[in-house]
Order: structure tokens, then C-alpha cells, then sequence
């Protein structure tokens, strides 16, 4: 630029100039009236300022969409210019800013009474809880306001996800996440979150400028933050905070500001926000519950206290628990024992009644074999009744009915008790019976035998033996052969007598026998030895001789039995041998004078009734 | 993705891409948003699709929901002629947007698989063809256009440059 003493001081003097002048015509025209135009323009600056005035917003545009430099060179001028705009009349400016401040600060203003409102609602919400109580104490105890306390115990949030979202699009723009956070793909996400802020603004008529500020769904918050360009969400889980919204906006600002170039032309490509990543990940701010510290000494005596009271009382419980196990298992033993005993008693018992059962049963066996024994009866069946037993059989006319031979028999009632008889109850078919002797007793019945005549049953042979009269022998032939189990008949040693002889003989023999018995031999005092000379004595002799005799001619078998007595001087002991010796002296005198010594006996006791020195006389004729 | 209820929209859509979230939004929020990454004309981009309930009585399609679109599928059900007519206001609707008139816009005619039921006239198919940059018949049913239908639409915003890298479609 040149100076006006510059100018002047080039110019060359006045008849040269005139030159210069056609010179200058010749060579240049009209160009150099232009150019001498053209600087007097520029060397006035009236002028300068009218051209520069024509292009200088158009300039400032086009240097602004070139860089920032406009901005920094700008700033300063701008800043102080407000300065001094604000020195010199600070209402001007006031007045220009009202329609933006006053909105500016009543959302401020909103923004703040809200949080207070949300804190005094959690505290009252709080308060009724139980832990309100557990709250007042740990403030008492450590001496912080109850404020204070609360405000450690309740907040507890995490920032898990962060999202810059371009307004008008939706688009996501950054995208931040915790680690561990679980998130879906965070573009639709965007997308969502975008259109859930359109829906809720587009169906509840809200004022234009009002936003989306949270969204909660149980311990979830979305916390949105709108700026002019872009929209910063941050996804809390817990509590957040309200210092979490301030950070929230302060971010908003730093991003603003450092992309605001970006922000006004975006058109999709996200890459350029990388460096905002950081701001993103500053906001992933967590806030862990801190507990209120409580002293050493106190938690250790708490502890101590606790871990002894828990000792004691699983000692307690233990030896309670021994205790009761000891008792238990003595119960146990007891129960066993008296189970054991009561099993042992009834073992014994059932053995009793069943020894008692078996002695029972042999009894009864007995009596049935006693009944079996007995001839002309026979036991075919036997049952048990309530009152003793069922015997069934048959039974011979001729025999003995058992009612009148079998000994009684206790009943078992019980274990081991017999009070009363058992009933036998009879009941008998009649029957003839084969067996010998009531084979013998039925031909008693039917032939009528004389005394000296003997029947007998032996191997199925029917033997007659003794004297019989003519009669009498013919009757037998013809019954003989009628007699059930009798094969043969044997009268071999049968003696058939004429009827005359034999009744005369049994009147001799009656007689015979009365004198016999009715003679005694007397001793003299102390004597036991026979006088061989006497008359009684060979009378005797005689006497017995024909009984002989005659008992033999009728078939009969004779039997004397002597017995010795004493007169009762004596004592007793003496006298009985004196007895005794009397009849042997007796006997041995009759036998060597001839009397068979098998007829000859003597009696087993001595007659004690009668008071005299003798021995006396039974004869026995069969 | 706009057009009259039950042109086969989210079918469309359905064919065309995994969805994370459940149809439900449809009928909650009158949108679904999903998103597919393809390549055009050695060109990586990322489309985001918003699924925009049909246009009935119950649901009017919200400004809010177009305000930021780099371009638009409009389905037509080519089986009812009245879903041309919303298409129309549709598309209106679209250009009246700021910057409306370079928003790319594609024609998708739906259920070409019974296309012996069409009722569609030959003056439809011109304007559709007139005022569209693309018009592409598709069927979900059967798989066919539907790749060629988003692919188109991407191109179209290649080629328009407005975007680099992102799409909301």
C-alpha cells in the first residue's frame, strides 16, 4: 500500500509529466484509467470500505466452511466487544438474551426441583421400610447425620450402556458399553429408542420443546439427554443420581462443541465421532454401595460375642442333641428288651400250652388205647368238642362199655389250666366181636358150662377142657360151628360123664371141703413144731386124700392155703414169725404123709383176728 | 418401509433380514427398526430399515417417523388397488419433507406371486414409473425381488452421494 508522501514524491516535474502523460495514452489507452481508477480506490479508504462492504459476508462464509480459524481469530473480538457492549449498556444485551434465558433457566429451575422431589420421594419411600431403622441406628452409632447415611446406602447405579444418537435421523452415532453389560445391537436399538421418543412426543400433545427426559422399567433407567444435534442416552441400572444428569449434559456440551462442524453435516458416516469415544466412556460411571465402616474393636467384641453365643448354643444343642440321642437309644434298648421279654414270655407260654396240648393229647391216647384194649370195642373216629371229645366205634352187646372203665381226664381250658373233667360223649354201633374172649364169654352165655367143664379160645381152636355131661357135649357140636372166628373145636382133653356120678361127687367134695376148713391144728404156748402122732393130723391126711380124689374124677383142681396164727401175748413182730413158722411146720408134716406140695399153700398174712396158737384151713375147689 | 396395512411390508422385511425385536412394536409403537449390511458398488453400507405400521384408521403414519430418511420403499399390494392410492399420499407425504424432492424413493409391487389377481392399470403403472426411481415387483412368499428391492434402493443412495456410510431407508 503506498502512502500519500510516497505518491507524491515519484511523480517527475510538471513539462515531463506532459510526456509521460502521451507516453502513457500511447501505450496503455483506456487500461491504465481503469488502473488509475482502481487505485484511487484502494488509496481511499472510503471508497476500499464501500468494495470490501460488497463481499466481506460472503468472504466470512467461505473462509468458515474452509476451517476454523474464523472462530479462533473471531472469538476475541467478539468476547470483548461483548464485554464492552455488556459495560456500556448491560440491558441491551439482557434484553436481547430474554426470550432464550428465561426458557434457559426455567427448565434449569424444573430440572433441579425434580431431582430434589425424586430424592425426598425415595426418602420417604425408604423411611417406611425396614431398613429405615437399621439406617437410624448406623447414624447414631457412628455419629453422621441420618442424611448422610441414607444417601451412602442408596446410591447404587452403574452405567452400563451410553448412546450418541443424530437427532434428525436417528442414527447411532457412538456407541459405549460397560464390561460385562448386555446389550443388543446398539444401531437398532438407536433406532428404537428414537422412535419410542417420537411416540411418546407425537401421542401426548406435549409442548414443542419438551422432551423424553427418562424412561424406567423396574431397576432400569434411560436417562436422555437432548442437545441441538445429537441425543446422549445412558442406560443406569439402579439409582442414578442427580449429579449422573449433570455429568450427562456436560458431555452433551463437550460433544457439541467439539463436533458441531460434524454434527450440522452429517450424512451417515459415524467414523469422525471415534474421537468422542472417550467423553462416551467417561460417562460409564458407577457407584458402588459403600458400607458405613464400622470400627474394628466393635465388629471384633460383635463377632467374639456372636461366634460364643453360636458355641454355646451348639454345645447346647449338642449335648442336648447327646442327651437325647442316649435316651433314645436307651428307649430303644428298653423297647428291644421288653419286646425280647414279652416275645420270650409268649415263646413260653406257647410252649407251656403246647407241652400242656401234648400231655392232653397223650392222655387221651391213652384212654383211646385203653378203650381199644378193652375186647368188644373198637375206636374208629375221635373229634374234640368244646367240652372234651367225640368218640365213635362199635361196641359188642357182651362187652364192658368204656363209660363204666375209663378213668377220667382233666380238660385244657387254658395255657396249662384243667378245671374241669372232660366229657367223653359215646357213640357206638353194636357189633359182634371176634375176639377170644368175648368168643369165650358169648359161649358162657349160650352154652351155659358146668362148673367143672373149661372153655378156651387158641389160635381160632375152641378147647374144652374138664367134665361134661352127655347133654351138654352134643349141644356143644352143633353151636361150635355157628361161633364167629372159631376154625376148629378140641375136646381132647374133655371127659364125658354120666350126669349121676358127677352131681354125687360135687356133694362129696362140698362136704369134704367143710370139714377140711372147719378143723384147726392147735400148738401149745410157744410151740411151732407138729406132734407127728396126733389124730387131727391123719385125719386130715385122709380127708384131703379123698378130695383129691373125687376133684380129680370131676375135672376139678383143688388149692389148700394154710395160714399159721398166735395167741396176742407177744409183741407183735414175734408173734408173726411164730405165725409164719406154724404153717410151714404144718405143710411139711402134710407132705411127707403124702399130699401133693403143689395143692399145699400158705397164706401171705397171718390172721390176725384170731387169738388163738393154731393154724387153720381154706380149701379152694376149680 | 411405508404402504397400506397388510401389503407385506414386514414380510418383506421378514425375508430380507434376522429382526432382533418383536413384531409387537408394530401395533405398540407403530414402528420396527432392523438393520442390514450390504455392499454396493464396492460401496459398504448399513441400512437401517424402519418398519412403519400400515396406514389405517388405527395407525396414521407420523411425520416424526420420516423426518431423517435417506430414502424410501414404498409397497404397493398389487391384489388391491386402494393400496396405490395410499402409496400416492405416501409418497407425497414424502416429498413434502425438507429436502424431500432428493429423497430416492422405490416402488415395490407385492405379491407378484398372484400376479394373475392384480388390479392394477396400465395408467397406475406408468405414474408408478414416472415418479419413482425404481419400481420392482416383489414376493415375499416366494423370495423373489426382495433382495433386488433393497439392493436398488441402496444403489439409488450411492449414487444420489448424499450418504457415505449409513442409511436410514
Amino acid at each position: 500500500m503506498y502512502s500519500e508522501n510516497n505518491t507524491s514524491a515519484l511523480l517527475p516535474s510538471e513539462p515531463q509529466a506532459h510526456d509521460m502523460q502521451r507516453l502513457r495514452d500511447l501505450l496503455l489507452g483506456k487500461d491504465y484509467e481503469s488502473l488509475l481508477e482502481l487505485r484511487r480506490q484502494i488509496n481511499t479508504p472510503q471508497l476500499h470500505s464501500e468494495q470490501i462492504a460488497k463481499v466481506v459476508s460472503e468472504a466470512l462464509r467461505l473462509r468458515a466452511s474452509q476451517d476454523e480459524t474464523l472462530s479462533e481469530v473471531l472469538s476475541p473480538t467478539i468476547e470483548n466487544a461483548l464485554s464492552r457492549s455488556i459495560e456500556n449498556d448491560p440491558q441491551r444485551l439482557a434484553n436481547a438474551l430474554y426470550p432464550v434465558m428465561g426458557p434457559a433457566i426455567r427448565q434449569s429451575i424444573q430440572e433441579a426441583l425434580a431431582q430434589t422431589f425424586e430424592t425426598f420421594n425415595q426418602l420417604l419411600e425408604q423411611s417406611l421400610s425396614p431398613k429405615f431403622l437399621g439406617w437410624r441406628f448406623d447414624a447414631w452409632r457412628t455419629g453422621r447425620s441420618y442424611s448422610e447415611v441414607v444417601l451412602l446406602n442408596t446410591l447404587e447405579y452403574q452405567v452400563e450402556q451410553v448412546f450418541l444418537i443424530h437427532s434428525d435421523t436417528g442414527l447411532l452415532l457412538r456407541h459405549a458399553e460397560a464390561p460385562h453389560a448386555i446389550s443388543k445391537d446398539p444401531d437398532m436399538v438407536s433406532g428404537m429408542l428414537t422412535a419410542i421418543q417420537d411416540f411418546i412426543a407425537d401421542s401426548f400433545s406435549v409442548q414443542s420443546d419438551a422432551s423424553l427426559k427418562r424412561l424406567r422399567l423396574g431397576e432400569l433407567s434411560v436417562l436422555i439427554e437432548r442437545g441441538p444435534r445429537a441425543v446422549l442416552a445412558a442406560v443406569v441400572r439402579g439409582n442414578p443420581p442427580g449429579d449422573l444428569v449433570e455429568l450427562l449434559t456436560e458431555t452433551q456440551e463437550s460433544i457439541h462443541q467439539q463436533m458441531a462442524h460434524t454434527l450440522v453435516n452429517y450424512a451417515g458416516d459415524s467414523e469422525p465421532f471415534v474421537r468422542i469415544h472417550h467423553l462416551l466412556e467417561d460417562c460409564l460411571v458407577s457407584q458402588r454401595q459403600q458400607r458405613v465402616k464400622t470400627k474394628p474393636w466393635l465388629a471384633g467384641l460383635l463377632l467374639l460375642a456372636l461366634l460364643s453365643l453360636v458355641a454355646y448354643l451348639g454345645y447346647q444343642y449338642h449335648s442336648a442333641h447327646q442327651d437325647k440321642l442316649a435316651l433314645e437309644q436307651w428307649e430303644q434298648q428298653a423297647a428291644v428288651q421288653s419286646l425280647q421279654d414279652e416275645l420270650e414270655q409268649k415263646k413260653k407260654l406257647q410252649q407251656l400250652a403246647a407241652q400242656a396240648e401234648r400231655e392232653q393229647e397223650q392222655t387221651f391216647r391213652q384212654r383211646i388205647k385203653q378203650i381199644n384194649a378193652e375186647p368188644g370195642v373198637v375206636v374208629v373216629n375221635t373229634y374234640q368238642t368244646e367240652k372234651g371229645y367225640q368218640i365213635e366205634g362199635l361196641l359188642d352187646p357182651l362187652a364192658r362199655h368204656p363209660e363204666t372203665f375209663v378213668e377220667r381226664m382233666p380238660l385244657l381250658t387254658g395255657a396249662g389250666v384243667r378245671d374241669v373233667d372232660a366229657v367223653f360223649d359215646y357213640s357206638f354201633q353194636p357189633y359182634v366181636s371176634a375176639e377170644p374172649a368175648m368168643v369165650i364169654k358169648r359161649a358162657h352165655l349160650v352154652l351155659q358150662p358146668a362148673k367143672n367143664t373149661v372153655l378156651t379160645l387158641k389160635n381160632n381152636v375152641f378147647i374144652v377142657s374138664g367134665v361134661a355131661e352127655q347133654d351138654w357135649r352134643n349141644k356143644l357140636e352143633t353151636y361150635w360151628r355157628n361161633m364167629p372166628g372159631v376154625t376148629a373145636l378140641d375136646v381132647s382133653r374133655l371127659r364125658v360123664a354120666a350126669p349121676e356120678s358127677v352131681r354125687e361127687h360135687t356133694t362129696a367134695i362140698s362136704r369134704l371141703v367143710s370139714t377140711i376148713n372147719r378143723a384147726k391144728y392147735l400148738f401149745g404156748a410157744g410151740k411151732t413144731d407138729v406132734d407127728e402122732t396126733s389124730v387131727h393130723l391123719s385125719q386130715q391126711v385122709i380127708n384131703i386124700k379123698e378130695l383129691l380124689r373125687l376133684a380129680t374124677a370131676n375135672g376139678q383142681e383143688v388149692r389148700i392155703v394154710l395160714t399159721g396164727n398166735a395167741d396176742q401175748s407177744g409183741s407183735v413182730r414175734v408173734n408173726e414169725q411164730v405165725s409164719a413158722k406154724r404153717a410151714v411146720s404144718l405143710r411139711r408134716s402134710l407132705i411127707e404123709r403124702g399130699i401133693p406140695a403143689a395143692v399145699i399153700a400158705l397164706a401171705k398174712k397171718r390172721g390176725s383176728e384170731v387169738n388163738e396158737r393154731s393154724v387153720t384151713y381154706r380149701v379152694q375147689v376149680y | 418401509m411405508l404402504g397400506s396395512f397388510s401389503v407385506g411390508k414386514t414380510s418383506l422385511v421378514k425375508q430380507y433380514v434376522e429382526s432382533v425385536f418383536s413384531d409387537k412394536y408394530h401395533t405398540t409403537l407403530g414402528v420396527k427398526v432392523d438393520k442390514k449390511q450390504l455392499t454396493v458398488h464396492g460401496q459398504a453400507m448399513t441400512l437401517m430399515l424402519w418398519d412403519i405400521a400400515g396406514d389405517d384408521d388405527f395407525f396414521k403414519v407420523r411425520p416424526t417417523h420420516l423426518r431423517g430418511m435417506a430414502g424410501a420403499i414404498i409397497v404397493i399390494d398389487g391384489t388391491r388397488s386402494n393400496t396405490f392410492d395410499v402409496a400416492m399420499s405416501l409418497y407425497k407425504m414424502v416429498r413434502a419433507l425438507p429436502d424431500g424432492h432428493n429423497i430416492p424413493v422405490v416402488f415395490a409391487l407385492n405379491k407378484a406371486d398372484i400376479k394373475h389377481q392384480w388390479m392394477l392399470s396400465e395408467e397406475m403403472l406408468l405414474v408408478l414409473k414416472e415418479t419413482s426411481s425404481a419400481m420392482i415387483e416383489s414376493s415375499a412368499k416366494d423370495d423373489f425381488g426382495v433382495d433386488e428391492l433393497f439392493s436398488s434402493l441402496a444403489g439409488e443412495l450411492v449414487l444420489t452421494s448424499k450418504l457415505n456410510k449409513g442409511v436410514r431407508a
